[in-house]
């Protein structure tokens, strides 16, 4: 037998179950053999049999042998050295690979990077996917009961009887019947309008995801002509057809729960708050995109002029002006959606 | 590098130290936060075994550091059977009240069993010179200790609470062995009610001594913004919002600063009423230097959004183990392991996933 270079590690040698520590000197040799030596003892093994810690920065490493022996050195560089000379096969590829990580920096940088593309992946396109998917095998049934349980709430807290004249009611529920006749899914969803009086929240039109749609009374006294209504109607049936609604409680709740359950233990829920605001405002707005799309489509199909959007629109916010910036905000802005219904008429 | 002085013919003190480093804990931090994003926390047993395997590797007693030796798949198992029965807890209450009821009464004798195991898994892989610590508590004494006894809460309305905690300390630490050495707490009850009563002053006095300050310092400032308000009605919301914050606020400082006592207190009064052995533990936090440390690494924390948890951490350990010593009177050298059966595999798993902080 013949000793490699620098083929030897000093430690300590504890007995099994005994805290007397042994300074000790282990030996190894080409064909795997060891030999740990103290000034009374001597041990032969063969490193198959050896189970060796992994490596955390520079903590101390145990060495476990069979009969229940244990030897510790604090020579993390010449254990490594050992594994790597001798028996490469018991170099643990992901312990080694976690040491490695965590102490280059230039490893850490990438593994930032990396996740920040993950991250970044999962969120834009596969988190989506998977909720688009959970959205669209939602039955019927419970889209109506998600809207009941809606409107019962909205009713108690905002809304009160609508105080428009039944002349009023009448035709603007005549023009809804005839939008509906309109589209093309007018038969795989009951649609129903619902007129209410806030003063909360004032002119506003929205869908419900079973395609009840509830309009305000001062929504409609701004209304001055049925194309208008019609854009609007078309704006909130893709939400419907889309199924905007729930997959936007999808979203901001799964998300949620995935957040805290994976940074929980790091960072504070606070801390998660403002990050899942800006992503779920993200989601947002491309669902109001698509709503515009929608609504532009069915323009182009009936023949009906992009100024009524923009007409009622720029009414609306004479009663209502926002101005959020477009990161905060659940809205595209105006000048990109007012451009986009002003393109139908000049193409 | 270790105080070590000579007291009696056989006795020294030697002192705990800790040797972590901010900046290699940093990277450990980093890297097992980062993987368990990727690993939709699947990595977070593996973080918690280098976690700790880093945290134990640094503490030194006499030259010699603590090891932590359990396996990560262990944990993983255990974490993944208790989030099985939490995800059946909370979905059963949506459909069945009854079996919801089953469950949640389940938990109580589940309970023990846990913090039994717990403690058990975490002493089997807590090696100091090769000898792991053993803990021999006695289910029906957890079950008693930390579940029948709370019935005595609404009957002695709430007295009893100080009582309930050391009975806790007690159950726990007089159960541990360290190797053949017998662990033996000697605290008194009287501990955890002075501790209790002594917070609860420190509270109140330090609420009404901000209050003092602020009303004395804002007065004149206060009776303007109140006076506008009776002018502008909607103003009235703005001073509102102000006090209430401020009122939340002051009680936040003031319950922070009567709990950082009552922490170090009961830490300083129970490790030292600790007896390994012969040898007695002893602690001596100082309460400024404690919320002076909290309340820097508060700040730090904020500042980088937490990047400096890691940093925060290592501070605050190596001040701990700074106050923590021994008065050896056992020989270190001698001690020998104690035999214990196998903890069956499935409550040491179900102990790995809450490894409840219950150290000393």
């Amino acid at each position: 037998m013949t000793l490699t270079s620098g083929s030897n590690i000093t430690g300590t040698l504890y007995n099994k179950g005994i805290s007397t520590p042994h300074t000790a000197t282990l030996y190894y040799f080409d064909n795997g053999d060891i030999i740990i030596e103290t000034e009374s003892t001597t041990k032969k093994l063969h490193i198959s049999a050896l189970s060796i810690s992994s490596r955390v920065a520079n903590t101390q490493r145990q060495i476990f042998m069979p009969d229940g022996d244990i030897f510790t050195t604090h020579d993390n560089n010449a254990v490594d050295t050992m594994i790597a000379k001798i028996s490469p096969e018991k170099k643990d590829t992901m312990q080694s690979l976690l040491y490695y990580l965590e102490s280059h920096v230039a490893a850490i940088l990438s593994l930032i990077a990396v996740s920040i593309i993950a991250v970044f992946i999962f969120i834009k396109f596969i988190f989506p996917t998977i909720v688009t998917y959970i959205a669209f095998s939602i039955p019927a049934s419970t889209l109506h009961l998600i809207s009941e349980k809606t409107i019962e709430y909205l009713d108690n807290q905002f809304f009160t009887q609508t105080q428009l004249s039944q002349t009023r009611i009448h035709t603007i529920n005549a023009q809804f019947k005839e939008f509906i006749a309109s589209i093309p899914e007018k038969n795989k969803y009951t649609f129903t309008l619902y007129f209410r009086h806030s003063n909360f929240i004032g002119p506003n039109a929205f869908a419900l995801p079973d395609g009840t749609f509830i309009i305000t009374d001062d929504f409609v006294k701004l209304i001055q002509h049925k194309h208008e209504l019609f854009t609007i109607l078309a704006h909130e049936t893709a939400h419907v057809v889309y199924r905007h609604g729930v997959r936007n409680i999808l979203l901001n709740s799964g998300l949620l729960v995935i957040a805290i359950a994976i940074f929980g233990d790091v960072v504070s829920t606070t801390t998660i708050g403002l990050p899942l605001l800006l992503i779920h405002n993200g989601y947002s707005r491309e669902f109001e995109r698509q709503a515009d799309a929608f609504a532009i489509d069915y323009c182009k199909k009936n023949h009906i002029s992009g100024k009524h959007f923009v007409n009622l629109y720029k009414r609306l916010q004479q009663k209502a002006p926002t101005n959020i910036p477009s990161l905060l905000s659940t809205h595209p802005s105006d000048e990109e959606r007012l451009s986009s219904f002003m393109a139908i008429d000049n193409p | 590098m270790e105080s070590i002085e000579q007291t009696n013919t056989d006795s020294k003190i030697i002192s705990f130290h800790f040797t972590g480093k901010a900046s290699e804990y940093f990277k450990i931090w980093i890297v097992n936060g980062l993987l368990t994003v990727l690993t939709l926390g699947i990595y977070s047993a593996w973080a918690k075994v280098r976690t700790n395997r880093y945290m134990y590797g640094n503490i030194y007693l006499d030259n010699e550091p603590f090891a932590y030796t359990a396996m990560p798949v262990n944990i993983l198992k255990g974490r993944l059977l208790a989030l099985a029965f939490f995800v059946v807890y909370s979905l059963s209450g949506q459909y069945s009240q009854t079996f919801y009821m089953i469950l949640t009464l389940s938990l109580l004798p589940i309970i023990p069993w846990v913090i039994v195991n717990s403690i058990r898994f975490r002493g089997k892989y807590t090696l100091y010179r090769n000898i792991p610590f053993i803990f021999k508590g006695d289910y029906l004494d957890a079950f008693k200790y930390f579940i029948l006894i709370y019935i005595w809460v609404p009957l002695t309305l709430g007295i009893i609470i100080p009582y309930i905690y050391y009975k806790q300390k007690e159950y726990i630490i007089n159960n541990l062995h360290f190797g053949t050495l017998p662990i033996k707490y000697k605290g008194k009850a009287s501990t955890f009610y002075i501790a209790f009563i002594a917070s609860g002053i420190i509270s109140v006095l330090t609420a009404g001594f901000i209050f003092g300050i602020v009303s004395l310092l804002g007065l004149s400032h206060w009776n303007q913004i109140l006076q506008k308000s009776v002018e502008n009605s909607a103003s009235i919301d703005v001073s509102m919002v102000v006090t209430i914050i401020g009122i939340y606020v002051l009680f936040i400082i003031a319950f922070f600063i009567g709990s950082a006592f009552y922490k170090i207190f009961i830490l300083n009064n129970v490790i030292s009423s600790i007896y390994c052995g012969q040898s007695q533990l002893q602690c001596s936090m100082d309460y400024l230097t404690y919320i002076y440390i909290f309340v820097t690494n508060g700040i730090a924390i904020l500042c980088t959004v937490g990047l400096a948890i890691p940093w925060a951490r290592i501070r605050y350990n190596r001040y701990l183990y700074s106050s923590i010593s021994i008065m050896l009177k056992d020989n270190l050298d001698e001690i020998t392991s104690m035999d214990e059966k196998d903890i069956k595999s499935l409550a040491e798993e179900l102990g790995g996933f809450l490894d409840l902080d219950i150290g000393f």
